[in-house]
């Protein structure tokens, strides 16, 4: 049947050709798949195939896809045991092949295997550079070991079957990661994807687009407000690269303007030439006709080149990049708009009464100086500084002092920006400005550490500027009793180190107080 | 770099081979600017057997082309097929250039 069936087979070359031909840009990885064991099965002339790969860094492989005939044949169903079924009557049951199996010396080369579908061919896939990467079996077969008419037909096709397997396998892993990188592009953008997860993102898909490609190095570059290009992120490229490229409009590495189409080419070779630059492939990342950055890979060895596959993977994460850079950009603007409205109205209810006038502004410039001077990181001392601008719109909620505005106040305040892009500590502060260190303050009684670093900061801040703001009944304190009263308070209301930075500030005078609190305003002392 | 330049209707063709990339870009630019060398000049760059090019040698075509347009010469590409076109679209540049389907196209259009 073999000898029969040989004569009839498609010369080599067509078989070849059909393996690489499933390598197309417009086939899945399992229709490459297919393509692999249809031509195992022209090879072995048998009707059941199967590709067995190797997992990295294990003596293992599994069943990766099968290709044999359906389970209703009942040429296959014969093969199977008879078994009897609950009811009395009896099936044929359909055996299945292992889903793993243990590497073996043996698996290098052509062999006869015993598995619950029957003997089979077992055919060793070896990529280019010596390694085993998969099994190829099919059958039934009757023989004990692989003809030698079996075997020189497969040597002929082994090679372009290895590169087909091993090709649609790492397309395959860089699908599967691109999906679970848009995944977290999409995660963080609904949840609370801060610039910083931007940042990380595009750095993981340049990573990816370099693995897909095998390109050494690349860069992404993001147009920023009033700026040119800046690099956001790098691989691969010279150490200061980031800081010293010039990616100026007008005189940089790149010719770029929306008014040509946003068509991007490199105007500087002379500069990516000092670089040690052997090619630089850059695309243009736009939006409905607006240039958001750039895109780009570079190679510093020749005969790294790109290929048709490559500007494919590169066209999918350029598309992958400037929709993430576009959504953080929408969401970054809408932020910017949405919390200058909340300081809005937290202003509005500081205008409300004379002796409150200001009192967000101050709050929030000196949450930030105690923020830094208790050793917050930029971030957070950021972070501290929004929370001050809007630490009180809460009680725009609820009626003016009443009962539930005072307590429930910092939890709807949260809630108007919890919500947004924005650090946690923004939130988490106007939430827990009102906690007290050793859990008696309120809504929710937190305590130490419970209590998020900016509300420790933001509680010190709010306590100094209410008391050194002098109001109906009582003038405004001076700062050596507004320190005296923080070290009495320290380790119950406030945070000890917090406390101290505070304390240390105001003895250098250096916190923007109310006017009335300065110290050589002593006499007004209650 | 690799070339040879023929001479049909008065259009100076100049047939490229192999990969035009940063190693090459000096070395087109010199050849372009030597082919672009007056009004009169009217020139063809054949990329048919051009296996690759990057964003230097684009910038060097493009410079090419407005170098052309300043001096009312005329520039023109051809034959770009696979990668080269792929990379063209891809940076949107094929809007900016003269491009041509095959040589025969483009010496129609410049020599007309």
């Amino acid at each position: 049947m073999i000898a029969r069936f040989r004569r009839e087979a498609p010369p080599a070359a067509d078989l070849s050709g059909r393996l690489l031909g499933a390598l197309s840009a417009a086939g899945d990885y399992r229709g490459r798949l297919d393509a692999v064991l249809d031509v195992l099965k022209i090879v072995g002339g048998r009707p059941d195939a199967y590709l067995y790969v190797a997992e990295p860094g294990r003596r293992r492989f599994h069943l990766e896809h099968t290709r044999a005939r359906p389970a209703a044949d009942p040429t296959r169903a014969a093969a199977g045991p008879l078994q009897t079924t609950l009811e009395g009557g009896a099936e044929w049951s359909v055996p299945t092949p292992p889903f793993e199996i243990n590497r073996l010396d043996e698996d290098a080369e052509p062999r006869v295997v015993t598995s619950p579908v029957g003997q089979l061919y077992s055919l060793p896939v070896v990529a280019g550079d010596g390694e085993l990467i998969a099994l190829v079996r099919t059958g039934p077969v009757a023989e004990e070991s692989v003809p030698r008419g079996v075997v020189a037909a497969y040597d002929e096709i082994a090679a372009p079957l290895a590169v087909v397997i091993a090709t649609a396998r790492r397309e395959e892993e860089l699908r599967q990661k691109l999906a679970s990188a848009t995944a977290q592009v999409e995660a963080s953008r609904k949840l609370a994807g801060s610039a910083v997860d931007v940042e990380r993102l595009v750095a993981l898909l340049l990573d990816l687009a370099l693995a897909g490609t095998r390109t050494e190095a690349g860069f992404v570059a993001v147009r920023s407000e009033g700026k040119g290009l800046e690099v956001r992120t790098a691989t691969g490229m010279p150490e200061d690269f980031a800081d010293t490229v010039d990616l100026s409009p007008d005189t940089g590495l790149f010719d770029w303007s929306a008014a040509e189409g946003g068509a991007l080419f490199l105007r500087d070779f002379e500069a990516a030439e000092r670089l040690g630059i052997r090619s630089l492939l850059a695309v243009p990342l736009m939006e409905e006709g607006d240039p958001l950055g750039v895109f780009a890979l570079v190679t510093f060895t020749e005969g790294a080149d790109f290929d048709e596959n490559d500007l494919s993977l590169l066209e999918a994460f350029t598309e992958q990049i400037r929709l993430m850079l576009y959504n953080a950009q929408l969401f970054g603007s809408f932020t910017e708009r949405y919390l200058t409205t909340v300081e809005g109205l937290a202003s509005a209810l500081d205008a409300r009464r004379p002796d409150t006038v200001g009192h967000h502004h101050a709050v929030s410039a000196i949450g930030e100086a105690i923020a830094r001077e208790a050793g917050l990181d930029e971030a957070e001392a950021e972070a501290v500084r929004v929370a001050g601008l809007i630490h009180d719109v809460g009680l725009a909620g609820s009626a003016e002092g009443s009962w539930e505005s005072d307590v429930e106040h910092p939890t709807i305040g949260a809630s108007l920006v919890a919500h947004l892009p924005l650090h946690p500590g923004v939130s988490g502060a106007v939430a827990t400005h009102h906690e007290w260190f050793d859990g008696w303050g309120f809504p929710a009684g937190l305590k130490g550490d419970e209590i998020p670093a900016t509300g420790r900061a933001l509680a010190v801040a709010e306590f100094l500027v209410e008391l050194a703001t002098p109001d109906e009944v009582r003038p405004g304190w001076p700062a050596d009793k507004l320190a005296s009263e923080l070290v009495q308070r320290s380790g119950s209301q406030f945070d000890p180190p917090v406390a101290e930075a505070a304390a240390r500030l105001l003895a250098q005078d250096a916190l923007p107080l109310p006017a009335a609190a300065s110290s050589n305003q002593e006499n007004q002392e209650p | 770099m690799d070339h040879e330049i023929t001479e049909q209707n008065g259009v100076r063709v100049v047939h490229l081979h192999g990969p035009i990339d940063v190693s090459k870009a000096m070395e087109l630019r010199d050849l372009l600017g030597t082919q672009i060398d007056s009004a009169a000049a009217r020139v063809l760059l054949d990329l048919s057997q051009v296996t690759l090019i990057d964003s230097s040698g684009i910038g060097i075509l493009v410079t090419a082309h407005r170098r052309a347009d300043g001096q009312g010469a005329r520039f023109g590409l051809a034959g770009a097929t696979g990668t080269v076109a792929r990379v063209f679209e891809m940076t949107r540049t094929n809007k900016l250039l003269s491009l041509y389907e095959s040589v025969e196209e483009g010496v129609a259009a410049l020599s007309g």
